[in-house]
């Protein structure tokens, strides 16, 4: 068996024990949906089944426990295969128009696989941080204590969470040996669960042709699957990115337990990432406070997405003691040095403004006319959740102990390229309407 | 200006078009040529040595020969001091030296005299010091 099937073994291990594992709380989705979370849930349960191997029997190979243990979780799905599927809504607009889409938006995806997997990972974000803490997991199957306090390596983000360093140690695992290259199989399949995160979202709520429409924009956004990003947590996040946001659309609607259980997977699969991925579940649970249908209760939605985030961020603390980030400057936040924080926010936007505003001021002006023309859609919402966050990455990038620029020239564009995939949702349910598009 | 609804499909529907073909456009078409065959086909080389020769040591590709031979000079469980005597040293050798020789810990030089190994990147002045042996690409000294 070559690496890369192993590595496709273990995401279809992780996809099913997912399924497995979320059975209810996926009841009601699309098909589409419950790949995607499917996937997001199962990547929480390798990630988990390998930190539990490597405290448990730490130096010891886990290839057969790892197999052993996802076999089980997955015996559920096989039992009860027969389970019915939920009926959606007729679609409307023209299957033929969708299907055509859909074509392309896996067009997309396969051109995506050619290039993450046509060489080994190399990019210096994924040799520094996730690639240096996976294959040090893998290679001496622990998690050993120099991964947070090494002085020599203070630049891997030992403040980082383990998420991904854990589901790339799996993954070797499941290819039978440390491998640069097969692991990245996990990039475009977190693309097209992204795209049918998305289609299978809209698809459900009647708008077909958007959901259509909202799966290429994704599948396409080669800003965000690109060579660069191969190794790096923003492609996973995205993901997470619009599994929350979807599961708040759903709380907007109705306040069940099922979904109160995707938003919070969803939230700890972010948190679980990076940092960003709590700072977007720490927003939706405020927007959800601001925007919040009236007579809804507070606590059970805003509780479901921020508890995940900060029993993570407790539980890390626990385990591997305080970290300080070397990355921000926090003390301009003090009173006294307000006025010079100011001006590196000025300096901030400048640059953002002149590095990357300036290379995308076509496709900007054209959303901005796109939304001048649009009706209001279901996702509108996710609009502020999308622009309170990137105010915050100004705000984070103007306090960055580099100087600003270091941050802009460096982080800046793919951080917030991970967020386009919700703004592709937010722009397929304005096009929801089957009716909006030219025959 | 006053836009019928039908202009106005018509108008979003060029926005979206505008936005998937610049997105498209970020794509490197012409990298397909190479990409295609490493992503489809067996090249009969092991994960290091595809390494060695991918992107990822587009700065220098020698020291993917040398941080190999640190490697086979080394036991996985050693520290190992690796210098690379560059002018403007990029973070790229720190980088790799630490990724590649896992699960080695690997220090900078101001451990150098502490430490079992120290490997010198195209620094044959190393050789006249005590422990060393000559290496692909440079000397590592073994104490």
């Amino acid at each position: 068996m070559t690496a890369i099937a192993g590595a496709a073994l273990g995401l279809m291990a992780a996809v099913l024990s997912g399924l497995a594992a979320s059975r209810r709380m996926l009841a009601g989705l699309s098909r589409a949906e419950k790949a995607a979370w499917g996937l997001a849930v199962g990547l929480l349960l390798q990630a988990a089944l390998c930190l539990l191997l490597a405290l448990a029997r730490p130096g010891a190979d886990f290839t057969l426990p790892l197999a052993v243990l996802s076999t089980l979780l997955i015996l559920p799905v096989l039992r009860r295969s027969s389970a019915t599927e939920t009926a959606l809504p007729p679609p409307s607009g023209s299957p033929f128009a969708v299907k055509w889409i859909l074509v392309a938006a896996a067009a997309g995806v396969a051109l995506f696989s050619v290039v993450a997997l046509s060489e080994p990972m190399w990019v210096p974000d994924y040799l520094a941080v996730w690639g240096l803490k996976a294959k040090t997991i893998f290679l001496t199957a622990s998690v050993p204590g120099r991964l947070f306090h090494d002085p020599e390596t203070l630049w891997s983000h030992p403040e980082y969470p383990l998420l991904l360093p854990l589901d790339l140690a799996a993954l070797s695992t499941w290819a039978r040996g440390w491998d640069d290259r097969a692991p990245a199989l996990l990039y475009p399949i977190c693309q097209a669960a992204t795209a049918l995160a998305a289609f299978g979202f809209l698809r459900r709520r009647g708008r077909a042709v958007g959901g259509a429409v909202a799966a290429a924009l994704i599948a396409w956004f080669f800003p965000l699957y690109a060579p660069e990003h191969v190794g790096l947590a923003d492609i996973p996040l995205a993901l997470g990115f619009v599994l929350v946001g979807t599961a708040l659309l759903d709380a907007f609607e109705t306040d069940t337990p099922a979904v109160r259980t995707r938003l919070a997977a969803a939230a700890l699969f972010c948190a679980a990432l990076k940092p960003e991925g709590s700072l977007f579940a720490v927003l939706a649970a405020l927007v959800w406070l601001a925007r919040r249908p009236r007579g809804r209760a507070a606590a059970t939605v805003a509780g479901a997405l921020a508890a995940p985030v900060f029993l993570h961020a407790a539980a890390l603390r626990l385990a591997r003691g305080p970290i300080a980030s070397r990355d921000f400057d926090l003390g301009f936040l003090q009173p006294a040095r307000w006025g010079q924080w100011l001006g590196r926010v000025g300096v901030t936007v400048g640059e953002i403004t002149r590095a990357d505003i300036a290379a995308a001021a076509v496709p900007l002006a054209a959303l901005a006319v796109f939304f001048l023309v649009t009706r209001r859609g279901l996702a509108d919402p996710l609009g502020h959740l999308l622009a309170g966050q990137a105010a915050l990455y100004v705000l984070a990038v103007s306090l960055c102990a580099f100087g600003p620029a270091f941050l802009v020239e460096t982080a800046f564009a793919r951080i917030v390229c991970a967020l386009f995939p919700v703004l592709a949702l937010v722009l397929g349910a304005r096009v929801g309407r089957d009716e909006a598009l030219p025959p | 200006v006053i836009l019928t609804p039908h202009w106005r499909r018509r108008l979003a529907t060029a926005c979206l078009l505008v936005l998937a073909a610049w997105s498209a456009n970020r794509f490197h078409w012409r990298s397909l040529s190479w990409r295609w065959p490493g992503a489809v086909q067996a090249n009969g080389l092991s994960p290091e040595q595809w390494r060695a020769k991918g992107t990822g040591f587009g700065f220098d590709p020698d020291y993917a020969v040398f941080l190999d031979a640190v490697r086979r000079a080394t036991p996985p469980d050693a520290t190992v001091c690796v210098i690379a005597p560059r002018p403007g040293t990029h973070l790229s050798y720190v980088y790799q030296a630490v990724f590649t020789l896992l699960p080695r810990r690997v220090v900078g030089p101001g451990e150098a005299a502490v430490v079992p190994f120290v490997a010198f990147y195209n620094d044959d002045r190393a050789l006249a010091l005590p422990g060393s042996s000559r290496i692909a690409r440079g000397v590592l000294i073994r104490r």
